[in-house]
């Protein structure tokens, strides 16, 4: 059958009155090698994504253990409700929104630099020692580093204040200021994941052409320049499609860091959507409630994601869509 | 170049659609087959038992019983001695359950929705849980008359105890409530008592004005004798003592209250239930501590907790020649005198941390301080225990519902019983001496005990039998006992789970602003005002309305 | 004269990389010494204020209670296996995916990338998934530990961008001479692609090494179990010790448990990383593949 419609074609030239469905087969038959290859993948996404999904209606129901998913009963925007209408949600979601803001505006440049500044290290060996020292951090838990964070900016002990105290000025209680503590969880999280996110920008680096370099080392062009005009641009795809990718993180935060970090007199700035429904959600068996959080927090990673990548689309090829 | 496409072709998104459904017609019949309560496939256990009803026409086989009665910190290996005596006594064959420790209520209820249910289980974190697990189906009620009838003597001991109130639901019992005989003991005052002596204290201080004099004290007078005013008062771990000299304590756990964890006890007063964190007298103490505060003695970074790492009843502050004063913990913590029968015995933990900081320090049980209305008191945990409670599915099978009784009631009867199957085999994992129980395995991980069947079947915890046992222990803790206040267990209401959360917040901050002096005492009485709007005022309607309906008013 | 002044401000840029990168390295070794110190360390230090850099004295009862264990070497050798099979379950699979995607022409191109993005949004969460395990009869096995997380969108899109990236005038070529999709993928494609293809086994091997809720989900038999999930029962039971209240309990140094089993599950994956630097050194691989 579709070898007749393929004869068709190709005597007349061109397709004429075919159907549209032959058409699409036609295009998928040209491209079997590329189906053949995506087969499995899509196959994967299929069994272990979209066949458990229907699990997202737990969020609009009452979930009962005993009835299932299918069988709780529904109360539609009901949990939501609830959610919203907490004493704290509204500051709370504030909070989530600044402190990942600031985490992307400083956290976002901050790999992309350490890529760029290690590509321009010669000695092999210092330039390894510092890749695998910077990427160190990332595996160590937040519950070990709090610890230190805290004894590090202690207003009677830690050498910070006892830095500005030698300088003439009162100790400050950083972890417990209101003032600071954003700044803190800010660079604390980008300090511990810098060197690990720089990897995906070595790996692009190492891609760039080195012909490139060595027409402009001929015309004698600064290294300063050379990053400017030759390394960035080349990873620039790499770095739109990272931004879109991660833009999706303004809504979700770091539980573990903030956490252990929080206390008493920062919860007015700290306090983060992961935090205020802890307690709330599955400690307490309310995975409606649960669900229904994590269902919101997807929804808005979704719209921010889908907004980058439309923004994007004026100034770049390589975006998600 | 052509703007491209977005707008998916219509065959594309039905094939999108289709998928989606033919996933949640796969999942609605997974769902179904899931429920039929099969036995889980998780246990280790080769016996031949299923977990399903074992209705035997014949009264001499065995009931079957898919056990999780028990804090399974690791897998029980089957067929040991323990097992084989229990199985023996009560005609018994065991599924043991095992379920993750590390986050036991996740592991748990996944397993109960995707269709698996034990017969018996142990209900985590505490009795507050009974009405989640009813209202899911989980647990099924017992009726009073069966639990006299075959666990009499149990039943006459959580009488004694009062703790019926906690694992009612709806005027039925859906729970056998245990007891954590530690819960009675109130937590530890603890003093460095070589800091008292260096500045001329020589007697335990026991009044709030006999506090504030110590206090003042080790903050001015260098105890420590470094030279320099480095030396506190206390932390956030003594706080709530002192806010017992005036009334049961707002807030019973600083550090934990200011990372969002639920911190609000009931008190009854007057016949009525009541939120401990607004009550009058509150305000008095924290008028009281922001005075102390003002005078530093009150540590400054009591904000961030004087333990900074480890263990929750170390306190980094204490050790490191801080502060004077410290608290949280229990009295086996800081226990420091030694059991003189045991081998090795050099004390109490955190006592031990303490000697090897500052090997010349010297402790003293404190007494929490008297206050104006002669009250005083830590906090005590209480002797609620996570209750027992039985499924839905094991209560189908009246075989199994007595059963479970009768091993109840042979924990609190059979003394030897409740030994080897609370502590293991006599002789092997301990052995008496001179009426003192000695440890034969002290490295012993939980883990590996949970393997031999080392607190497996026990079920509750005998409190006469434990303080006859472990007598060394319970004559130290008697003898250091204070006054204490325990919560109040009332019913859990949906009220209270709603705005437990936020009103603890709430708390927290409106204290600590008094406190560290950024507003005054009187803003409580705002605080109160706006506790009871934002849901105060609901959950003791709430709670006092369950409590009458479960007693019978 | 050009030449004079680019060397100065070459020169100065590269001390000031030097120096920030040496700056970073030292800020960051410092708190990892600090852990690797106190893992080692006894009580009195470990509970002191202050900060220690080296150890000054000797304590491993840490590490002796991490291997005491006789689970921790049966864990080892399951994360080993569980992470080398992802990896390269993951590769073959993201690299397969990636290519036809990167395809502009391919039919239906934005159906398929939404297809696979919406899942980076929407999922059914733990129940259904433990479902679904139960029904693949996956339970116990170390397949539900693998396939679950095969293919992560998000390094799917990473390499679909990067092999977009490499010219088609090599791939227009290669077509000339008479190659089909799978050759060009296998000697042209591939090679290139070393250096994303690297970052996708790090970055999965990272995940797989660390993970530890899935496999006290689906694993039963403790043989069986992963490191981590081990270690967290070491820690778990560091604190039922250390609250027993029975006589003659010997004193568990939690705190120094705690950062050896930190320690102990790092330090392979410390190791991984040298190895697969060579992968980001830049350019060797385009020049070799020219005309």
């Amino acid at each position: 059958m579709n070898q007749e419609s393929t004869t068709a074609i190709n005597l007349s030239g061109h397709v004429r009155n075919a159907p549209k469905k032959r058409t699409v087969w036609k295009r998928y038959l040209d491209n079997k090698y590329f189906f053949i290859m995506l087969a499995p993948v899509i196959l994967y996404f299929i069994i272990f994504h979209y066949i458990p999904i229907y699990g997202v209606i737990i969020a609009f129901e009452n979930f009962k253990i005993i009835k299932g998913i299918t069988g709780s009963p529904w109360v539609g925007l009901d949990n939501f409700r609830d959610m919203f209408s907490g004493l704290y949600f509204i500051p709370v979601l504030k909070n989530t929104f600044i402190i990942n803001f600031y985490k992307l505006l400083f956290g976002f440049p901050a790999p992309i630099l350490l890529a760029v500044l290690l590509n321009e290290i010669r000695k092999p060996l210092f330039k390894k020692s510092v890749q695998t020292i910077t990427y160190l951090p990332y595996f160590l838990s937040w519950i070990a580093l709090s610890g230190i964070i805290i004894e590090f900016l202690s207003p009677s002990r830690g050498p910070v204040n006892v830095l500005l105290n030698m300088l003439g000025f009162k100790p400050i209680f950083f972890i417990a200021s209101v003032d600071w503590f954003r700044s803190i969880l800010v660079s604390t999280e980008i300090w511990k994941t810098v060197g690990f996110n720089a990897i995906i920008y070595l790996a692009a680096i190492a891609g760039i052409n080195p012909e490139l370099y060595e027409a402009a080392d001929v015309d004698g062009i600064s290294k300063l320049k050379k990053i400017w005009y030759i390394t960035l641009p080349s990873i620039s795809p790499v770095i739109v499609i990272m931004l879109i990718l991660t833009s999706g993180q303004i809504i979700n935060d770091d539980f573990d860091q903030i956490y252990n970090l929080l206390n008493a007199k920062v919860s007015s700035v700290g306090e983060v959507i992961s935090t205020y429904t802890y307690t709330e959600g599955i400690q307490k068996m309310n995975y409606s409630y649960a669900a229904a959080v994590g269902l919101f927090k997807n929804v808005v990673a979704l719209v921010v994601v889908l907004t980058a990548n439309f923004i994007a689309k004026r100034f770049s090829n390589e975006t998600i869509f | 170049m052509t703007k491209k496409r977005k707008i998916v072709k219509p065959s594309a998104s039905v094939l999108l659609c289709c998928v989606i459904a033919a996933g949640m017609l796969a999942a609605c019949s997974s769902n179904n087959n899931g429920n039929s309560g099969t036995s889980d496939s998780s246990t280790p256990a080769a016996l031949a038992g299923n977990g399903d009803n074992n209705q035997s026409t014949n009264k001499e086989d065995p009931v079957t019983i898919d056990w999780l009665a028990y804090n399974s910190f690791g897998q029980m290996t089957p067929g040991n001695t323990i097992e084989k005596m229990v199985s023996e006594k009560f005609n018994a064959k065991f599924n043991i359950w095992y379920i993750d420790s590390s986050n036991w209520v996740d592991a748990l209820n996944v397993k109960l929705a995707g269709g698996e249910m034990p017969d018996v289980l142990l209900v985590k974190p505490d009795f507050n849980t009974i009405s989640k697990y009813v209202d899911n189906g989980v647990l099924a009620p017992i009726s009073e008359d069966t639990i006299r009838q075959f666990a009499p003597t149990y039943a006459k001991l959580i009488n004694q105890y009062d703790l019926w109130n906690t694992v009612k639901y709806d005027g039925q019992i859906y729970a056998l409530p245990a007891i954590n005989i530690n819960g009675d003991y109130p937590t530890a005052l603890i003093w460095r008592e070589d800091w008292l002596k260096k500045v001329g204290i020589t007697k335990i201080p026991q009044t709030l004005q006999e506090f504030e004099e110590a206090l003042t004290k080790i903050r001015n007078n260098d105890p420590d004798g470094n030279g320099k005013k480095d030396t506190y008062g206390l932390s956030d771990y003594a706080l709530p003592a002192i806010l017992g000299a005036f009334g049961y304590p707002g807030i019973s756990d600083f550090k934990n209250a200011g990372k969002g964890i639920v911190n609000l006890d009931y008190i009854q007063k007057n016949g009525k239930i009541q939120l401990a964190a607004i009550q009058p007298e509150m305000k008095d103490a924290l008028t009281l501590l922001s005075k102390w505060y003002k005078e530093g003695l009150i540590d400054p970074e009591f904000i961030t907790s004087e333990n900074t790492g480890g263990y929750w009843a170390d306190s980094n502050a204490f050790y490191n020649n801080r502060i004077a004063l410290t608290g949280k913990g229990m009295y086996y913590h800081w226990r420091n005198q030694m059991n003189a029968n045991a081998p090795d015995d050099l004390g109490g933990g955190q006592y031990q941390n303490l000697l090897k900081a500052q090997p010349n320090a010297e402790i003293a049980f404190g007494t929490p301080p008297v206050g104006p209305d002669g009250k005083s008191g830590t906090i005590k945990w209480g002797v609620n225990a996570p209750p027992v409670g039985i499924t839905t599915k094991g209560a189908k099978d009246p075989r199994k519902v007595e059963t479970i009784l009768q091993m109840a009631e042979a924990s609190i009867t059979d003394y030897d019983y409740y030994n080897t199957t609370f502590r293991g085999v006599e002789g092997e994992d301990w052995k008496e001496e001179n009426g003192n129980y000695i440890n034969l395995n002290p490295k012993i991980t939980s883990a590996d005990a949970t393997k031999k069947g080392i607190s497996v079947f026990h079920m509750i915890e005998s409190p006469d039998f434990n303080k006859k046992f472990d007598a060394f222990n319970y004559q130290f803790a008697d003898s250091v006992k204070t006054e204490g206040y325990a919560p109040f267990p009332a019913p859990t209401v949906d009220s209270f789970t709603k705005y437990a959360g936020d009103l603890t917040k709430l708390t927290d901050d409106a204290y600590l602003k008094i406190i560290l002096g950024e507003a005054s005492p009187d803003s409580f009485d705002d605080f109160v005002k706006k506790f009871e709007a934002n849901g105060g005022a609901q959950i003791e309607k709430d709670v006092n309305e369950a409590y009458n309906k479960m007693v019978g008013k | 004269m050009p030449t004079y002044k680019t060397h100065k401000s070459d020169m100065i840029f590269t001390i000031f990389v030097y120096a920030v990168l040496t700056l970073l390295a030292v800020v960051t070794l410092l708190p990892f010494l600090q852990i690797v110190t106190l893992s080692m360390s006894p009580a009195e230090i470990v509970n002191s204020y202050g900060f220690h850099f080296i150890p000054t004295s000797f304590d491993f009862s840490g590490y002796r209670q991490v291997f005491k264990n006789d689970l921790i070497w049966t864990a080892y050798g399951n994360t080993i296996l569980r992470t080398v099979l992802a990896v390269t379950l993951t590769l073959i699979l993201t690299f397969l995916g990636a290519y036809p995607l990167s395809k502009k022409f391919l039919p239906h191109r934005t159906f398929w990338t939404g297809f696979v993005v919406l899942t980076m949004f929407f999922s059914g969460g733990m129940i259904p998934s433990y479902i679904l395990i139960k029904e693949l009869g996956l339970m116990n096995s170390i397949w539900s530990l693998i396939l679950p997380g095969a293919v992560s969108t998000f390094l799917l899109l990473i390499v679909r961008n990067f092999i977009h990236e490499i010219p088609e005038a090599l791939e227009e070529s290669a077509k000339m001479d008479g190659a089909n999709d799978i050759y060009i993928l296998w000697r042209i494609i591939l090679p290139l692609s070393l250096p994303v293809l690297a970052t996708v086994a790090l970055y999965t091997g990272v995940y797989h090494w660390n993970a530890w809720f899935d496999s006290m989900l689906y694993i039963q038999d403790e043989k069986k179990q992963v490191l981590q999930l081990v270690l967290r029962h070491i820690v778990l039971d560091g604190d039922l010790a250390a609250s027993r209240t029975e006589t003659g309990q010997t004193n568990v140094n939690t705190e120094s448990m705690k950062l050896a089993t930190l320690i102990v599950s790092i330090l392979p994956i410390l190791c991984v990383y040298p190895f697969l630097q060579k992968y980001f050194v830049k350019g060797t691989l385009i020049g070799s593949i020219k005309g």
